[in-house]
């Protein structure tokens, strides 16, 4: 539910993000503790398969495609900083969103720097390129935190247990946010799923 | 994803199809490798902001390099291929066609009257781009200012950016000042403005005494007699300093804007407090803040749970707010309801039920002081006559409706205008302008419900105002709602301004607009159905009903380019736009000015 002023694409959700956590690295789990079950993971080819799509979750996420791209950057650079426990990590790509997200949140809350009108208006970065306008506008209703789960969940494909750890969530909030989101957006997706409501009548 | 819910899996295919249109654009991996390794190096090294130096360039903000030589070109008005039958010149449109929604009338469309140049900055030619958010609307006459991120000037270590203005006297040719003053956070971003010779910025700043973590500094307003070489703070009586030291308090910052016309300056602020714990975790399926206290938002929820549907369940750190009950609808079983929905799908059948605000728990009870959360509904307005010596007016309170609105102060020929906006997603969305002619006494006047993109006034004090026409309950054609006096509004659609080739289900959504004693100037994109952007056009209107349409890759050769910044004065339009497809070698996407002067 997202309980800040929505005012069309320029108006994203002032204290929503701009009260976001400080900058945080979700806690590591010592590597001597996994990494025996597994086979160890360049980062080179962490970054090559993980980059794009933890960035466009990003991007759907913040609402600011250049934002995601920033933020997935420092998130990789804060990742093979300490690869050798990320990589350890049941889920790596969870761990470099959740940076990624909390960095970029703690960025608009320090600059009070409103996502860029462009990137918000459903022309993301550059507008052949651009995010729906009604997908974006309709991401727009959710908070944040609603938009973190739907994203990882629906986007990414985590499960609810990987959503959980991602976002240093329990299971039960990753559900009843997700029903929430899922509520809302239905909704407001209704336009693109003119064949959705008949399958309830 | 096989777990998801038939619901669950149609958003994930909208998700899907939406995130694979996202370009984010590549990063070499050894870039990044880089970077890690400075950060480490940095932290066993200790060393401290000179060393953020190296990392400029892929961090923060939209930085502008302006390293290209300028070129310029100029091409006719796009145009001049128009259809007669889309535009009966200067006609004022009467009819609500079969084309337009119920209720609106369609914009007529003319013939553009401007021609247009498009200017790639250079070293000498140079505009910034402005990284932040400035709810005030553009100066109408030169100089032009714009706060933007600069090169050499890198973000500090906490990721502040360090901006630097810019100003233009005929919106080509742009040169940084040497603020060096605003290298401190949070300082001065909320409003630009410029009269007789005298430059005006509006903030916070550490004006005087440093600024705790976590605190918050003056409300000041900045001036420069040297074309911003240098800047004196005058400080407003606006103590945010102890605000953030009340109880419940966590941080606080301010909404508000700035702007000058030939009466004076006017600064608007109001206090934006966030609360501790915050209201997000007390009420955690939402909430809307009142002068009373916090109204909780209730969703209706189909699923029943051992024979009850709760209807209202709050968790969180301060607050647990008794469950109440209603009866079970029998229709709805434990996994499936009567007629074989899954309980999920049953769930997001609720999905078109309005949500409901709940009784407002008083701010007491919450350990807030009351009399501190009243701020938020409490404008400051602050006028100067001689650019010296601030007076307070009276600005009205806002009502409940308007919590945590957003305002855009403006000012033209006709006054001081500050729109407000809000809409907590309960009730229908609400939108209004205080208008003042001398900054001290303001009032009044509501625009028709809708969600407004851009809120304007001209010259003569007509109100304009862009709707996207997003789904209240239904998406509608984009609009504008236009009114002389402020009683009578005509709604006018745009979708006239498309044109046959834009294809057959396209959509204009209009994202930017200003205005200035030229008129109003609007930056769009035009949408397909499946939401893909095609194109970027300028519209422009004198009068709010006449509307002409220029194509943006007509005049810059280019596609897929954004608009950050639209200024509108008597005899030219500047729109700034960045490209994302050209970028130099810190990945930093190019800036150009788009001028449009009237054809001779």
């Amino acid at each position: 539910v997202n309980t800040e002023p929505n005012l069309g694409p320029r108006r994203v959700p002032d204290v929503d993000l701009a009260i976001g956590a400080e900058i945080s690295t979700p806690e590591l789990i010592p590597v001597e503790q996994t990494a025996t079950v597994r086979e160890l993971l360049p980062f080179e080819v962490f970054y090559r398969e993980q980059r794009m799509p933890i960035a466009r979750a990003l991007a759907l996420t913040l609402r600011d495609t250049q934002l995601a791209a920033e933020a997935v950057d420092e998130a990789m650079a804060r990742a093979y900083q300490r690869w050798h426990r990320v990589q350890a990590l049941d889920n790596p790509g969870g761990w470099v969103y959740r940076v990624g997200l909390n960095w970029a949140r703690s960025i608009l809350r320090r600059s009070r720097r409103r996502p860029p009108v462009w990137m918000t208006s459903g022309s993301a970065n550059g507008e052949p390129d651009a995010v729906d306008p009604i997908i974006d506008r309709a991401l727009a209703r959710l908070s944040v935190e609603q938009r973190a789960v739907v994203v990882c969940r629906l986007l990414i494909g985590y499960s609810e247990a990987q959503t959980a750890d991602a976002l240093g969530l329990r299971p039960g909030t990753v559900k009843s946010r997700l029903a929430r989101a899922t509520a809302r957006l239905q909704s407001l997706l209704s336009p693109l799923d003119p064949q959705a409501k008949d399958e309830f009548e | 994803m096989n777990d998801l819910t038939p619901p669950e899996q149609r958003i994930a295919a909208h998700l899907q199809r939406a995130s694979q249109t996202v370009d984010i654009g590549d990063t070499a991996v050894a870039t990044v490798i880089r970077r890690g390794r400075q950060r480490n190096e940095r932290r066993r090294a200790a060393v401290g902001v000179a060393a953020v130096a190296t990392l400029s360039g892929a961090t923060i903000g939209s930085i502008q390099l302006l390293s290209k030589p300028a070129t310029r070109k100029v091409v006719p008005s796009t145009d001049s291929d128009l259809s007669e039958a889309t535009t009966p010149a200067m006609s004022v449109p009467t009819t609500t066609t079969a084309g337009a929604d119920e209720g609106l009338t369609l914009a007529n469309r003319i013939e553009s009257q401007l021609v247009w140049n498009s200017v790639d900055p250079g070293t000498d030619e140079a505009l910034g781009m402005t990284v932040y958010w400035n709810p005030s609307t553009p100066a109408a006459n030169p100089p032009f200012l714009v706060w933007s991120s600069a090169p050499g000037k890198p973000p500090v270590d906490d990721g502040t950016l360090q901006p630097t203005l810019y100003r233009s006297d005929d919106g080509i040719h742009w040169t940084p000042t040497d603020g060096t003053e605003f290298v401190e956070p949070e300082v001065s971003m909320r409003g630009l403005s410029a009269r007789d010779g005298r430059l005006f910025a509006f903030g916070t700043a550490a004006a005087t005494a440093p600024i705790p973590q976590g605190k918050a500094g003056d409300v000041v307003v900045d001036v420069s007699d040297d074309q911003g070489a240098s800047w004196r703070h005058i400080v407003l009586p606006m103590d945010l300093r102890s605000l953030a030291d009340k109880a419940g308090v966590q941080s606080i910052y301010f909404q508000g804007g700035m702007a000058a016309n030939d009466e004076g300056v006017v600064a608007v602020a109001i206090p934006a407090i966030a609360f501790e714990p915050s209201l997000d975790a007390r009420f955690p399926e939402g909430y809307v803040p009142q002068r009373d206290g916090v109204a909780p938002v209730h969703y209706p929820q189909c699923v029943p749970s051992d024979g009850a549907v709760p209807t209202s369940t709050m968790v969180g750190t301060g607050y647990t707010a008794p469950v109440q009950t209603q009866p079970v609808a029998t229709a709805v079983a434990a996994t499936t309801t009567a007629v074989g929905v899954p309980r999920e799908e049953a769930l997001n059948s609720c999905a078109d039920q309005a949500p409901t605000l709940g009784d407002a728990i008083p701010w007491s009870d919450l350990g807030v002081d009351p009399q501190t959360a009243a701020l938020m509904f409490r404008p400051r307005v602050f006028v100067s006559t001689d650019g010296e010596h601030f007076t307070e007016g009276s600005f009205p309170d806002l009502p409940d409706e308007f919590a945590r609105a957003q305002l855009t102060v403006s000012a033209t020929e006709a006054g001081f205008f500050v729109a407000v906006q809000n809409w907590s997603g309960v009730g229908s969305p609400l939108a209004r302008i205080y208008s003042s002619a001398d900054g001290l006494t303001w009032a009044a006047t509501d625009l028709p419900s809708g969600l407004y993109d851009a809120i304007d006034v001209t010259s003569d004090g007509t109100v304009v105002a862009f709707n996207s026409g997003f789904p209240v309950p239904v998406v509608t054609d984009p609009y504008v709602a236009v009114s002389e006096d402020g009683t009578t509004w005509t709604k006018i659609s745009l979708s006239s301004l498309l044109d046959p080739d834009d294809g057959p289900s396209a959509r204009l959504n209009v994202y930017l607009a200003s205005s200035g004693p030229g008129g109003v100037t609007a930056f769009a994109t035009i949408s397909n159905g499946n939401g893909a952007v095609s194109k970027s056009v300028v519209l422009h209107t004198a009068d709010g009903i006449n509307w002409s349409r220029d194509d943006v890759e007509s005049i810059t050769g280019r596609s897929g380019l954004a608009a950050t910044r639209i200024q509108v004065t008597d005899n030219s339009v500047l729109v700034s736009v960045v490209d994302p497809a050209t970028r130099d070698e810190h990945d930093i996407a190019q800036t150009s000015v788009l001028v449009g002067t009237p054809v001779s």
